[in-house]
């Protein structure tokens, strides 16, 4: 009897041992390689079709792993510092660069890099860090300003240029359309929760006033003259010339592209997919939305540079696969698409001027324009915190609980602290 | 080896061969024992040993042996300060809410009525919601162009759409809400579970004596329910401090960091920052505080219960 347990016991654990192992066979005879990107992404039909076409060429298979867009960050450096052999392909903001660079878990890309030439120059810088590259540039962002084309002419009112244009045009167009006490349609809205995008919108307005977090010296200036004069202006949009409501202050984008399609808001600052949201097949607005440069003030207009690239982290096992998607999910066709059907520019220069697009997207050229003069943020591995110090200082201001003087002050002896570590 | 030392190690052995119940029950838990123990001292150590060296993801080449430096800044930034007085906030009042409305309802439940069976399982679907699932939901009922807003001014009790999730004197108290109806059907589980305890004969015996419901509540169901309130209180306040997922999925700590509790600011300086080693000092203080009010509540409420 113990002979034949003992026999049965040894077949069993020889047959597992062999299913182990040609399950494991059949798991790899199938490549895979695996991207992480953002879920903000999910409807890219865009990508979808690179995603077709290098799965047709190479018979590999693309296995995407999604996050939540306000953790991407959180995701993608704890996956890279533990380990993150299991992802191939990661998309990186462009902000991310000098905390990714070094640090060093990406992979070198300069080699490979052989066509640099032909993306924006602005796009390259973004992606680089000392002599590496850690990533390729994707698609790339600037703010615009979005208005209501339809209501302006109504009104007889000419886009705004400037700060002042802005609040007045705004007066007008802020309307309560029903006549019962409370405001239905506002004049202007941002994104004024305090997240990094938060932080982009903000920004701009600190530029357009000629200020900045840093000056040329690498001295702390957030809480100087122009400074101050873009958080007090935004602070008077809401509770001075009350043309924008109190509401922007917990708006992520999506909630800020959400009002401005429901036609709660008149004019937004937002980001340049909202062009082809508000221009869709079965868009109330379709055909009402104009994209100028933001109105400016000391700067005749500044704009945020953002780009989202491709890298490949040092302990991926397929470098070679994954440098292959990254080709395809650069290149000139996919960026052209992604631009065509979803609004987001490309990095490479001669998508602009593509017939097709010239003819399909007629604010390209106002794009081109923004893109060449818009500013990136502070380039520091202590980004993050940075960007925290100036979100909790302009969050303060929004609600009330310090002035905008006190509020940077304090932001900027943040700032000198961490820098000073 | 002669025959009388042979015997005194088999003495000492005895246990291990030949164990009495107890002494077997003992051994099967041991190995669960100490890989568990095993696992917390580790983890406990590292967390500690982190919280002593400046690590930054940003720079993980050096980390720098720097004593108690981190638990310095810690206690010299206003930010924690700030974090730290709201996470007691949210605890104090929110555990006691949740305490009493757990008690309440249980007693109610208790009593024997036409569906009891139904709304006893009904109570609990909040908290089989996941809390992430849970906030999400609130999160969209509490938008400005959210269903509570929309009913609301439509009765006409709000002339506006207020933000609920944009107040810096309300959504402290709002967030305290949200995690109540979301706790306390797991206290009223618990404390059911303690009433049951309680013999039906005392009641009668005190009703026979004249007492009416306020004093039978009073001198017989909470004292006895003491060993249930203990356990209630422990877990509720441990829960409480460490709060994390509702909460950053409802505020994310804003607005203007009003709601920020420690859960929270730990995960930022952790994960948004990338300074594993500050976070681990923010950590280990909340687990020192843990430690301590767990300590006092064992004190103060542990007490044979006598009938």
């Amino acid at each position: 009897m113990r002979v034949q347990i003992r026999k049965i016991s040894l077949v069993l654990l020889i047959v597992s041992v062999c299913f182990g192992l040609t399950g494991g066979f059949v798991l790899a005879a199938k490549d895979t390689v695996s991207i992480m990107l953002s879920a903000s992404w999910r409807s890219h039909p865009a990508f979808e079709e690179a995603f077709e076409r290098f799965e047709a060429d190479t018979g590999a298979e693309v296995k995407v792993i999604w996050v939540p867009g306000q953790e991407i960050f959180q995701r993608v450096m704890t996956t890279l510092a533990g380990g993150g052999s299991g992802v191939d392909v990661m998309a990186l903001d462009s902000t991310w660069t000098p905390a990714l660079g070094s640090a060093g878990y990406l992979t070198d890309l300069s080699d490979r890099f052989t066509d640099r030439d032909k993306f924006l120059d602005v796009a390259v810088e973004a992606v680089s860090w000392k002599d590496t590259v850690v990533a390729i540039p994707w698609f790339t962002v600037a703010g615009f300003t979005f208005l209501r084309a339809d209501l302006y002419e109504e009104a007889g009112l000419e886009a705004p240029r400037t700060w002042g244009d802005l609040v007045a045009v705004s007066k007008k167009l802020t309307v309560d359309t029903d006549q019962d006490g409370s405001i239905d349609r506002w004049g202007y809205g941002w994104t004024g929760k305090a997240y990094d995008a938060g932080f982009c919108d903000f920004m701009e307005f600190v530029w357009q006033a000629g200020g900045n977090v840093f000056d040329d010296e690498g001295n702390v200036i957030i809480n100087n003259e122009a400074g101050v004069k873009a958080l007090q202006f935004l602070v008077d949009l809401v509770y001075k010339h009350k043309v924008a409501p109190k509401a922007v202050f917990t708006y992520t984008v999506e909630d800020l592209t959400s009002a401005f399609m429901d036609e709660r808001i008149a004019t937004i600052r937002n980001w340049p997919y909202v062009y082809q949201v508000a221009n869709g097949e079965d868009s109330p607005l379709k055909g009402k939305v104009k994209m100028i440069a933001n109105p400016g003030n000391v700067r005749a207009t500044a704009s945020t540079f953002g780009s989202w690239n491709l890298g490949i982290p040092k302990k991926s096992r397929k470098k070679d696969l994954a440098w292959k998607l990254i080709q395809y999910m650069t290149s000139y066709q996919t960026q052209k698409e992604t631009f065509l059907l979803r609004g987001e520019m490309p990095s490479r220069k001669s998508v602009f001027d593509d017939p097709e697009v010239v003819e399909t997207i007629p604010p390209a050229p106002e794009m081109l324009k923004g893109l060449l003069g818009a500013m990136n943020r502070p380039q520091v591995p202590e980004y993050g915190e940075i960007a925290k110090a100036v979100q909790d200082a302009f969050s303060a201001a929004y609600y009330l609980q310090k002035d905008p003087q006190e509020a940077l002050d304090e932001a900027a002896a943040k700032i000198e602290k961490i820098m000073g570590r | 080896m002669n025959d009388s030392e042979h015997s005194k190690l088999r003495s000492y052995f005895k246990w291990l061969v030949n164990p009495s119940r107890t002494q077997f029950a003992i051994l099967l838990v041991i190995p669960a024992c100490v890989l568990a123990l095993a696992l917390a001292i580790y983890l406990f150590g590292y967390s500690f040993y982190l919280s002593l060296h400046d690590v930054n993801l940003a720079r993980p080449w050096s980390s720098p042996f720097v004593g108690f430096g981190l638990y310095k800044e810690l206690f010299s930034s206003s930010d924690f300060w700030r974090s730290m007085n709201y996470t007691l906030y949210f605890t104090v009042i929110g555990v006691s809410l949740q305490i009493t409305l757990g008690i309440a309802l249980a007693v109610l439940l208790n009593r024997k009525f036409r569906l009891q069976g139904f709304y006893r399982v009904a109570i609990l679907v909040p908290w089989i919601i996941p809390q992430v699932i849970a906030a999400m939901i609130w999160a969209w009922i509490l938008l400005d162009r959210g269903i509570l807003n929309t009913v609301l001014t439509s009765i006409g009790i709000l002339k506006e759409p207020y933000l609920w999730l944009g107040s810096v004197t309300m959504t402290k108290n709002i967030v305290i809400g949200v995690s109540t109806w979301r706790e306390v059907p797991f206290l009223v589980l618990i404390f059911l579970a303690g009433l049951q305890t309680i013999p039906e004969s005392m009641y009668e015996a005190a009703r026979v004596d004249g007492a009416t419901s306020w004093k039978q509540f009073w001198y017989i169901t909470l004292p006895l329910l003491r060993p249930t309130l203990l356990v209630a209180l422990l877990l509720r306040t441990m829960s409480a401090i460490k709060a994390f997922d509702l909460i950053y999925v409802l505020t994310s700590g804003g607005p203007a960091n009003t709601t920020e509790v420690m859960g929270v600011y730990t995960y930022d300086q952790a994960f948004s920052f990338l300074r594993l080693g500050f976070a681990s000092a923010s950590a280990f203080v909340l687990v020192l505080i843990i430690l301590i009010i767990s300590v006092i509540y064992i004190k103060l409420l542990w007490r044979d219960v006598e009938y």
